[in-house]
């Protein structure tokens, strides 16, 4: 087995232009797993197991296979075993693939680009990775103004394959509706699940709340990813653009610079209604900028999880 | 011109700087035009935050916009004004702000020769000249370099073929060059000429009327304020005139007086021969003129002929009419030019006018040709045998002189008379007069000929008789000048027993003054009969030299014309209508005449500091003579007139007194010539100073001695705005730089991506060509310096547009490169939201 490379090298393989030049998604996840795990010290999901949490009278109708029989001998009652976890952890990867995900500013040479949905795809790639590599199961959702594609979770190992693939596979043209695929997916979800929302909600605030809502009465965890560009958080534009807004938005104009300040505040002020929404809800909330190397968000982001758990 | 334009040229010291700035302050609006047709197109994914920043800013960012377009329209708009130099009220408090302005200073200095009048008692300066220089150049010193102009003006009278335009400019033209006006003032030369103040001050006019983009105009006359300078007779008037317009062009300028009280000068002015001809046969007598101006010692008189003391040198007191004469005992015994000086010694001021030189141009023999009109076949038959006769009587009582081969005393040499017929093939050049007797008829060529002739110096003596066709007179010889006026008829004493006769009582002509108390002369028996009677016009310059007792009608007159003179004798020279032949005093008379018609031959020979040497033409050279005053040879060149006669002149101007050697080609021949100081600066004494300002059209005078009139200069700063102008246009240019940063209207050096290492910024395209407000606030200020630098050197005017120019270029090129590349107007609303 090949000497694994040190730690802060192998870093240069999450930077954002390196992935982007690695063409497969499958291997853009492998590496930033490798990448993220090798620079741990302690996995944070190691000794996950099923574990004994308590016992409860038989009641008719519940399964023998798990009634205590050592009890029952000592104690001539009949008591069902019951673990912490009964099943594995299910993950689903909800990814926005409307038009404005397909923005970038990051010019990766080649004619090659790195756009908010790259990042996501990139993201959601990794963490399906890492939960199957775990025994865990993983699933999909990408939509835009409709749910395009959704894949139960699944532990089996062709299941990242088909994630990775159809990752690939959308084509981004339409306005997003995220509101209304957060009912759809509440409704499509029986288990309680693990959901990764991966988007730039440049959406009605309103209608995702009300969606994330409806999740979070199914008692699923949410994690909210909001990915914009280094350009549209900081908006250094000099000369004299005429703005195409994506989705239908219009056209303008303008000056970026005149501009620069009260556009900021405006993304500043939706960002924390954003944030403010995910806390009351006790959602994950982070934002992600997409020129900056995934591994230091999702090892932060990992770490955060494992204390949650613990 | 419109009354806009007159407003603007009144305001304004470069008007048209004015339209190029209004016309100039549209180019932001021009960029910002060009700019919104180039711009970049991007697809925007965060369209919304845009928009509904654009909605809540609509307002602020076109007010930023029109403010910022305002700031810069009016920064190039006020460059411009800066440039046009806008003229402010005088003493107004802004005005002084501005603080420096540009003058022009004119500087007249009087350099003639009474300036060379040593006062004494200054450490520094031996002469006025000299304290003048150095006064002058203190003033100089004072001034701002860059802004001021100098020019400096000489007022001494010689006129210099070197300077065609202007004997006065030392600069050609007024010079912001400080050192070369301090050098120009050392280039002034104490000259020997007089004084011409009115030139001076015409220049001073000319350039001041020149120099329109000055906006202060300054003059500073440094003089002895004498009086020949002031309040010589023929300068008074142009003086009087000329005084109101330097007040309207330079206000109350100062007059550095430099002349002392109790200045005081002894010269010589004038040496002059008692006769009208000095020749070889008689005594001559020479009389100088002496004058003593204020109180000194009293001289010592010294006569010299040809360099030989002629006399004792004596002690001669001075006054105002001390004109000591001297007769060479031997008499002048060479014929030819000879040198007369005089020469006073003592402990004179003014050395310059002690010695005067006169060149005496001897006669031992004069030719003269006589024309007959009727000529005789006998003895004293012809119209002029009397008078040839008269002219070179023979030394013994041969009435036949012509016969004779006796010698003869006199100097006059007359070939024998000649007919009219002849006079046409006759080179009159080769004679000093010419006289015609009882000459019929006169044709026009032979009018041109005597007129030239005359003109050249000649004397001509017209002689009438009962030949003399009157149209003929009056319509050739009248016409040439010729005649003394108009001949009317002849007049005849019908009555034998009646005749006319000459008057000569009175105050008698210089001609016949030797007639005058002498009995039995034979002038006052002399008998006429008959003569033509002429007609004097009112204006006529013709001296009666004799008058009819009778009639009052003239016997004899005498004018000039160009060098010579001509002499009318209304009757006959001979007996045939009078009979004065064969009186005693004919003989006398007809020599006076003969000396009073000859124009001095000398007189191209006495020169003042100032003329030219003309040598006449009948000296015939061939070739340029040379011309030495012992230490350096002056060029000569020739001249030929529009006629196709060439004579020779000095190729300058002779600005130096002394004895000077003219010496002919072929080195055969050598005159001296004389040129002697004017006459009119030797009088050095100090008039008063409101004597100065009366002169010059009672205007206002600042009057200065000897320090430098700093008073006057300090009162007159402030006037132009043009820096305070420009003031504005740095605190615009700061406040431009401040608004386009406080409203994001420039380029930052650097994206600022702090996710991303400094190679990645290149590799991502952040990195801006960028100008930070620091450098565009260098470039403005080096801009806006070198513009005035040069502006200010130049004098403003057109040298401004080939500054201003570029300038616009570049601020033109800085802003579309490195500025805003938005100068204006609100971004367009969204087409749809």
């Amino acid at each position: 087995m090949p000497e694994l490379p040190h730690a802060a090298e192998y870093r240069k393989y999450l930077d954002p232009r390196t992935l982007a030049r690695i063409s497969g998604l499958d291997l853009r996840a492998r590496s930033i797993v490798e990448g993220v795990m090798t620079g741990m010290h302690r996995s944070p999901y190691q000794g996950i197991s099923v574990e004994f949490a308590q016992h409860r009278p038989y009641v008719s109708g519940d399964d023998i296979r798990h009634v205590d029989w050592k009890v029952f001998g000592r104690n001539d009652k009949i008591y069902l075993k019951q673990y912490l976890e009964e099943t594995n952890l299910h993950l689903i990867c909800v990814v926005d693939a409307s038009e404005s995900m397909g923005y970038s500013s990051i010019d990766a040479g080649d004619g090659l680009a790195w756009s908010k949905y790259d990042h996501a795809t990139a993201i959601a790639a990794s963490l399906s990775y890492m939960m199957i590599q775990q025994q865990d199961s993983a699933g999909l959702a990408v939509f835009d103004s409709d749910l395009k594609k959704y894949f139960k979770p699944s532990n089996a190992a062709s299941q990242w394959k088909i994630i990775t693939h159809e990752l690939t596979m959308i084509p981004r043209l339409k306005k997003t509706n995220t509101g209304k695929i957060l009912d759809q997916l509440a409704e499509k979800l029986h288990h309680r699940s693990l959901i990764v929302l991966l988007s730039d909600f440049f959406d009605d605030i309103e209608s995702i709340k009300k969606g994330l809502r409806h999740l979070r009465y199914k008692r699923h965890e949410i994690m909210a990813f909001h990915i914009l560009d280094p350009m549209e958080i900081d908006f250094t534009f000099e000369d004299v653009t005429l703005f195409k807004g994506m989705e239908e938005m219009g056209e303008l104009l303008t000056e970026p610079q005149a501009l620069r300040d009260g556009y900021l505040q405006q993304l500043a002020e939706f960002s924390e209604q954003l944030k403010k929404m995910c806390r009351g809800m006790n959602i994950d909330y982070n934002r992600m900028n997409t020129g900056e190397p995934l591994d230091v968000a999702l090892s932060a982001y990992l770490a955060t999880r494992a204390a949650s758990i613990k | 011109m419109t009354i806009a334009s007159l407003i603007l040229a009144a305001w304004f010291v470069n008007p048209w700087f004015v339209g190029a700035g209004a016309a100039l302050a549209s180019i932001p609006i021009i960029i910002h035009i060009l700019n919104r047709r180039r711009f970049r197109v991007v697809r925007w994914a965060a369209m919304e935050y845009l928009l509904q920043a654009m909605r809540k800013n609509r307002r602020k960012l076109k007010f930023e916009h029109w403010l910022l377009l305002a700031v810069r329209c009016l920064l190039i708009f006020l460059m411009a004004m800066a440039l046009a130099r806008p003229m402010g009220c005088e003493n107004a408090t802004v005005a002084a702000l501005g603080g420096r302005q540009s003058a022009l200073h004119v500087i007249v200095v009087d350099n003639s020769y009474s300036m060379a009048y040593e006062p004494g008692g200054r450490a520094d300066a031996k002469t006025h000249l000299d304290q003048a220089k150095l006064t002058a150049k203190k003033l100089i010193d004072t001034m701002a370099s860059g802004n001021e102009a100098v020019m400096i003006i000489t007022a001494s009278a010689p006129v210099d073929r070197d300077r065609p335009t202007d004997p006065h400019a030392v600069t050609p033209r007024p010079t912001y060059d400080l050192q070369q006006a301090r050098a120009a003032i050392d280039r002034i030369e104490q000259t020997y000429a007089g004084t011409d103040m009115n030139g001076a001050f015409q220049l001073a006019l000319r350039v001041a009327e020149e120099e329109k983009g000055l906006a202060r105009k300054h003059l500073h006359v440094f003089t002895d304020g004498t009086k020949s300078a002031f309040e010589a007779p023929q300068v008074a008037q142009a003086l009087k005139e000329v005084g109101p317009r330097l007040a309207a062009v330079f206000g109350k300028f100062p007059v550095h007086s430099l002349g002392k009280p109790g200045q005081w000068n002894q010269a010589v002015l004038g040496i002059n021969s008692a006769s009208n001809l000095v020749t070889t046969n008689y005594s001559a007598t020479f009389n100088a003129q002496l004058e003593g101006y204020g109180t000194g010692p009293e001289p010592v008189l010294q006569w010299k002929v040809n360099n030989v003391p002629e006399g004792l040198a004596r002690r001669i007191k001075l006054d105002a009419e001390s004109r000591p004469t001297v007769t060479p005992p031997n008499g002048m015994k060479t014929g030819g030019p000879q040198v007369i000086s005089v020469s006073l010694t003592g402990e004179d001021r003014l050395p310059i006018d002690n010695v005067r030189n006169r060149v005496i141009d001897v006669v031992s023999e004069m030719r003269v040709l006589i024309v007959e009109g009727e000529r005789g076949v006998g003895a004293l038959q012809g119209s002029g045998s009397f008078l040839e006769l008269a002219l070179s009587p023979p030394d013994e009582g041969d009435a036949d002189g012509r016969a004779s081969n006796k010698k003869t005393k006199s100097y006059i040499a007359p070939e024998p008379p000649v007919g009219e017929i002849e006079l046409a093939s006759k080179k009159l050049e080769n004679y000093r007069a010419v006289l015609l007797t009882n000459v019929g008829q006169v044709s026009a060529r032979q009018a041109d000929q005597l007129r030239r002739f005359v003109d050249a110096g000649g004397g001509l003596i017209i002689f009438a008789g009962p030949g003399v066709n009157a149209d003929s007179y009056n319509e050739h010889l009248g016409k040439a000048g010729l005649l003394p006026g108009q001949l009317i008829k002849t007049r005849t004493s019908n009555d034998a027993a009646y005749h006319f006769a000459f008057d000569y009582t009175g105050n008698p002509h210089p001609f016949v003054r030797e007639f005058k108390n002498q009995e039995k002369s034979g002038l006052d028996t002399a008998q006429v009969w008959s003569y033509w009677q002429i007609e004097l016009p009112a204006n006529s310059t013709a001296e009666r030299v004799l008058e009819y007792k009778e009639t009052k009608d003239p016997a004899i007159t005498v004018h000039t014309l160009g060098r010579g003179r001509v002499i009318f004798f209304s009757t006959t020279a001979n007996a045939e209508w009078n009979a004065l032949p064969p009186k005693p005093a004919y003989v006398t008379l007809m020599h006076e005449l003969l000396a009073g018609s000859v124009g001095a031959g000398d007189r191209w020979m006495n020169l003042t500091v100032g003329d030219y040497l003309e040598v006449p033409q009948v000296l015939a050279l061939t070739a340029p003579p040379e011309l030495t005053d012992g230490n350096q040879t002056f060029a000569t060149e020739a001249v030929t007139s529009k006629e196709g006669v060439t004579t020779y002149r000095s190729s300058k101007v002779l600005s130096k007194p002394g004895l000077y050697t003219l010496k002919t080609a072929t080195g055969n021949r050598t005159f001296p010539v004389a040129v002697n100081p004017p006459d009119n600066e030797a009088d050095v004494r100090v008039i008063p100073a409101e004597s100065i300002r009366k002169a010059l059209g009672d205007i206002e005078l600042t009057f200065v001695e000897e320090t430098v009139s700093l008073a006057g200069l300090k009162a007159d700063t402030g006037n132009e705005l043009s820096w305070t102008v420009m003031a504005i246009v740095f605190v615009l240019a700061g406040i431009e730089c401040y608004l386009a940063m406080r409203f994001g209207h420039h380029k930052r050096g650097t994206a600022h991506h702090p996710g991303l290492a400094g190679a990645d910024r290149a590799a991502g395209g952040f990195e801006r060509r960028a100008m930070p407000i620091a450098g565009r606030l260098a470039l403005i200020g080096v801009g806006a310096l070198a513009v005035f630098t040069i502006v200010g050197a130049s004098g403003g005017t057109w040298y401004a547009w080939w500054v201003f120019i570029p300038i616009a270029i570049i601020a033109v090129l800085v802003q579309v490169l490195f500025g805003s590349t938005r100068t204006s107007a609100p971004p367009t609303p969204p087409l749809a939201a």
